[in-house]
Formats: C-alpha cells, structure tokens, sequence
C-alpha cells in the first residue's frame, strides 16, 4: 500500500466535511424564500426556479455524505490492510 | 400565497428591496456554489488500489463537482434573469394599466360628449334613480320581486330574492364591471362638460371626485344627499384591554352592529412616558343606504360626500370624536376603518390634518383616496365585494394591498345579500392574513405595533353620532 493513501483520504474526508458544512449553510441561509413581489405567471415559474436550484443543492448534499461515508470506509479498509 | 390570499403592493422601495435581496442572495449562492466545486476539483482522490469504497468516493465527488458547477450556473442565470425581468414586470404593468385606464378614461369621455347636456343638467337620470327608489320604498319592495330591501330607517335588509340569487352581484366579473363603471363616471361627465379628450386621465383622482360632485348636485335637487351638521349623543367607556394583537384583532375593535344602530367610533387613548398621548381610532361601516338624510350620519348621503372629497357626516363625527378624546394635530393617530369606516379613516389620513401613523381598511371604497406613503397602509378588498369596487380603481400603490375572492362565484352562503363585503368574512380573511406568513403584511403589522410598543391603554370609549337637522 502507498503509504501516503492514509494521509491523502484523511485530508479529502476532512474538506468532505468542510464542503458538507458550507454547503448546508449556503442552503439555509442564500436560497431566496418564495417570491412576494410578482403575482401570477411570473412569480410560479421564478418560485419553481428557486425549487429547482434547491432540490439541485439537496440531491448534490446527498452526493458529498456519500462521498464523505465512502472515503471513510475506504481509510477503514486501508488501515485494515496495513 | 397560501389560502387564496393576494398581497401585493407596499411601497416601490419595499418590493425593490426584496427583490434586489432575493438576487444578491442568488448571486452570492452562485459564488460558493462556484468555489465550492473548483475546491472538490482540485481535490487530490488518492489511487484507490482496487478498493471499492475509494473507488465509489471519486464518482461521488465528481458528480458533486459538476452538480456545484451546475448550480452556480443556474444561480447566476437566475439572478441575471430575476433583476431584468423585475425592471420590466415594473415597467410593462404600468404601460399597460396607464394604456388600459386611458383607453377607458377616453371612452368614457367620448360617449359623455354625445349625451345631450340638458339631460344631465336637468337631473333626469337621478330623477330616474330617485324616483325608483321611492317607488321601492312605497311599493314595499318592487311587488314582492325585490322584498323590502331597506327597514323605515333605510337599514338594508337583503330580500329572500336577492339573497337567493347574490351570486349575481357577489363574483369578481361584476364587481371589476362596477370598479370600472365607477372610474369612467367622472370622464363620462367631463364629457357631458364638453371638456376635450384626453383631460380626464390629467385630473386623476379629481377626475373620480368630480363624477361624485355631479351626482350629489343632482341628487340635491331631489332632496337627496343634503349634508347635515352631526352631534354626539352618546359616549361610553369600555373595559381597558391591551393594544391589538393582529390585524384580526384591529377589525374586531371596530364597532359593528348587525341591523341597528350604535356607536360608529371607537378611540383608544394610549400614554408614553415623556411624549404626547396617542390614540388609534376605529370607525364602523354603512348603518343606512338612504340617499335622503335621516339621523345616521353613516348613511348614503356620507357615503357620496366622501367620494366627492369634501367633509361628510361621517368624516366630521370622526373628527369631532377625535376632538372629544383630545386629539390634536399633534397628537399621534393610527386609524382602522371597515366599509364605510374605511373610506371615512382613509379620508381622514390624507387630510394632512393630523399626525397619523397608520391606516388599515377592511371592505372599504379607498381606491381614488390619494393616500401618502409616509406611514405604513394596508388595505384589505375581497374580489367579489361590490363596496370597494365603488371607490373606483385602487391607485395607492404604496399601500399593502390584500385582496382575497372569497367565494369565488360559487356556493354563495344565502344568508345575506352582499356576503362578500359581510365583516363575518373579512375576520376570516384578517385571520389569513395574521397566518399567511407574508413578509409584506408581517413587515406592515410589526411597523402598525410599534405605535404602542412600549405604551399603556388608559381608555377606550365609543361615540354615536346623529345627524342634527
């Protein structure tokens, strides 16, 4: 085994998370609430936008958790094999 | 919005500022999410030596990477997209309502120049009305048709034929017919005036308060719409409770009497250590649609004087209650007004006369009523109600403006006659408003509280009012 594997998962696991964190606080705190200022068509295609861009930024969370638990799992089975 | 709830307006300022908010946001969601993804490309994923799970944490962060790139994209767009078409949603819907009342404005003009004049300056066409309504109030109710619409003291009372048949007059399509027919009488008679095309749209609200003058003038060769002097005949204290809670709170104060007369005012006094008392003043609605003056100053005969612009029975019983609670020009007043109350407080805060703070209507004719944006305005319509639609078009746009199609043309509840404009309905609208989560009425109510943040109820009392002559 490349005995640098060990030290590099560790520092992907580590901006993993911090991306992970980033991103949850990008979510909560910069996705525009639904719109009050237009009225009719306007304001349905601009608020179903807005979902969409937040679905967008759920499903790619999702992504980075999987990513964060995988690397995990791979510096589990590097250690294991040292 | 939630519960069918349409609130739009406040000031330009206010919607620029959300707007230019939700955009900054975008735009800063699209420089994390841009960050974000060239900080997980530059990422060194460490060779995975056959094991699966390092293997499958590269795909996650490839995906991850392109999905952040994706979304600082789309953020940016959106944000690009969000302020060009706010400017011109801004732009267009006034083109478009400009060009829509001009054409109306003119047409109304244009079909007023060929009526002859002796045929409105005779009074023939009131005659007509005032002659029908005398009929009706002979005959009983037009032989049974129509019922008895109206009591000895013209209190309305809607007939088991009306009420059967509201929805006629309770649905979004007549009463747009009724707003735009109230708009165009002021062109219409310019026209008869032989004033030249194209001046009305210049009047402005003028244009609407001089179609009003024109029917009083000739209402008042009948008898009709004569402005008397008011005195207050009765005052009484109510039990102190505590400053309004919501806005469900702010129409229950409003005196309000279900087919008899009673107090039309209710004044809070409210005491601030060191600065001048301060008072919120409540006016009730229609008691009578007699056009002829008896003793309730709540009456046609108000309702037609404060479309006019000048001072009714209603406005100088407000203003001689406000004198009896010991308001003065000073004195800071917030105002909340149902129906007529509406178009009563709405009169009074644009006075000038006094320092007022705050104005909220239910139900009320307020459209033409040039209000200031100096203080925080809500104004609250039902689509299908027939009585603010005779304000004519609403043209304070700096106010919050809720308006809510109650019944939607349908399933209309035949228990009164006008159940669009019944104030059952406007607390049930008050309560959405107070649960829809609106940051616009949420904003308004919170600027409405501050007037007795920090204050102490010392009195409520009402006022009844008569006509003196």
């Amino acid at each position: 085994m490349d005995a640098a594997t060990p030290a590099a998962l560790e520092t992907q696991l580590r901006q993993l998370t911090a991306v992970l964190e980033r991103l949850a606080h990008v979510r909560a705190e910069l996705v525009p609430a639904a719109a009050t200022f237009w009225r009719g068509q306007a304001r349905e295609t601009y608020d179903r936008a807005v979902r969409d861009v937040d679905g967008e930024i759920g499903s790619t969370l999702d992504l980075v958790r999987f990513a964060q638990q995988n690397t995990l799992l791979a510096l589990a089975e590097e250690l294991r094999r040292a | 919005m939630p519960d069918g709830l349409d609130v739009s307006g406040g000031t330009s300022a206010v919607s620029t500022e959300d707007l230019d908010c939700a955009a900054d946001q975008l735009r800063r969601l699209a420089t994390e999410a841009g960050a974000m993804s060239a900080e997980l490309a530059r990422l060194e994923v460490p060779s995975s030596h056959g094991v699966f799970y390092g293997d499958q944490a590269r795909v996650d962060i490839e995906l991850a990477t392109a999905r952040l790139a994706e979304i600082a994209h789309r953020a940016e767009m959106l944000q690009v997209v969000l302020r060009t078409a706010a400017q011109g949603y801004v732009v267009s819907e006034r083109i478009v309502s400009a060009g829509v009342r001009g054409l109306q404005e003119s047409a109304a003009q244009w079909v007023g120049s060929r009526v002859p004049g002796w045929l409105v300056t005779s009074g023939l066409v009131v005659s007509m009305a005032g002659g029908l309504w005398a009929g009706i109030r002979a005959a009983g109710g037009l032989g049974g048709v129509l019922g008895t619409p109206f009591d000895k003291d013209g209190v309305p009372r809607a007939s088991p034929f009306l009420r059967e048949h509201n929805y006629l007059i309770n649905n979004a399509t007549t009463v747009s017919a009724i707003r735009a027919i109230a708009q165009a009488t002021g062109p219409f008679v310019l026209g008869t005036m032989g004033m030249p095309a194209g001046t009305s749209p210049l009047l402005g609200a003028r244009s609407f308060e001089l179609g009003a003058k024109a029917i009083v003038a000739q209402g008042r060769s009948l008898g009709l719409f004569d402005e008397t002097p008011v005195r207050l005949v009765e005052t009484r204290s109510l039990p102190v409770i505590g400053p309004p809670q919501d806005y469900v709170d702010r129409l229950a104060r409003i005196p309000y009497f279900e087919h008899e007369s009673g107090p039309q005012v209710m004044i809070e006094k409210y005491s601030v250590s060191g600065e001048p008392d301060r008072f919120s003043v409540y006016v009730g609605g229609t008691v009578t649609f007699s056009p002829a003056a008896t003793t309730e100053p709540w009456d046609m005969t108000s309702n037609m004087l404060n479309a006019t612009g000048a001072e009714s029975g209603s406005v100088a019983s407000v203003r001689a209650a406000m004198l009896a609670a010991g308001v003065d020009e000073g004195s800071p007043v917030q105002f909340t007004g149902y129906s007529q109350g509406g178009g009563t407080a709405a009169r009074l805060a644009a006075s000038g006369i006094y320092n007022t703070q705050g104005l909220t209507t239910f139900g009320g004719p307020t459209g033409q009523v040039p209000l200031p944006d100096a203080f925080p305005v809500v104004i609250v319509e039902h689509s299908d109600d027939p009585v603010p639609a005779l304000g004519g078009e609403q043209d304070n746009t700096s106010a919050v403006l809720v308006r809510r199609d109650v019944f939607g043309g349908t399933n209309l509840p035949h228990t009164y006659g006008v159940p669009s404009h019944h104030i059952e309905y406007y607390l049930q609208t008050a309560r959405l408003m107070d649960e829809s989560g609106s940051p616009q009425l949420d904003a308004t109510l919170e600027k409405l509280d501050q007037f007795t943040a920090g204050a102490t109820l010392g009195s409520s009392t009402t006022y009844r009012f008569e006509r003196s002559d």
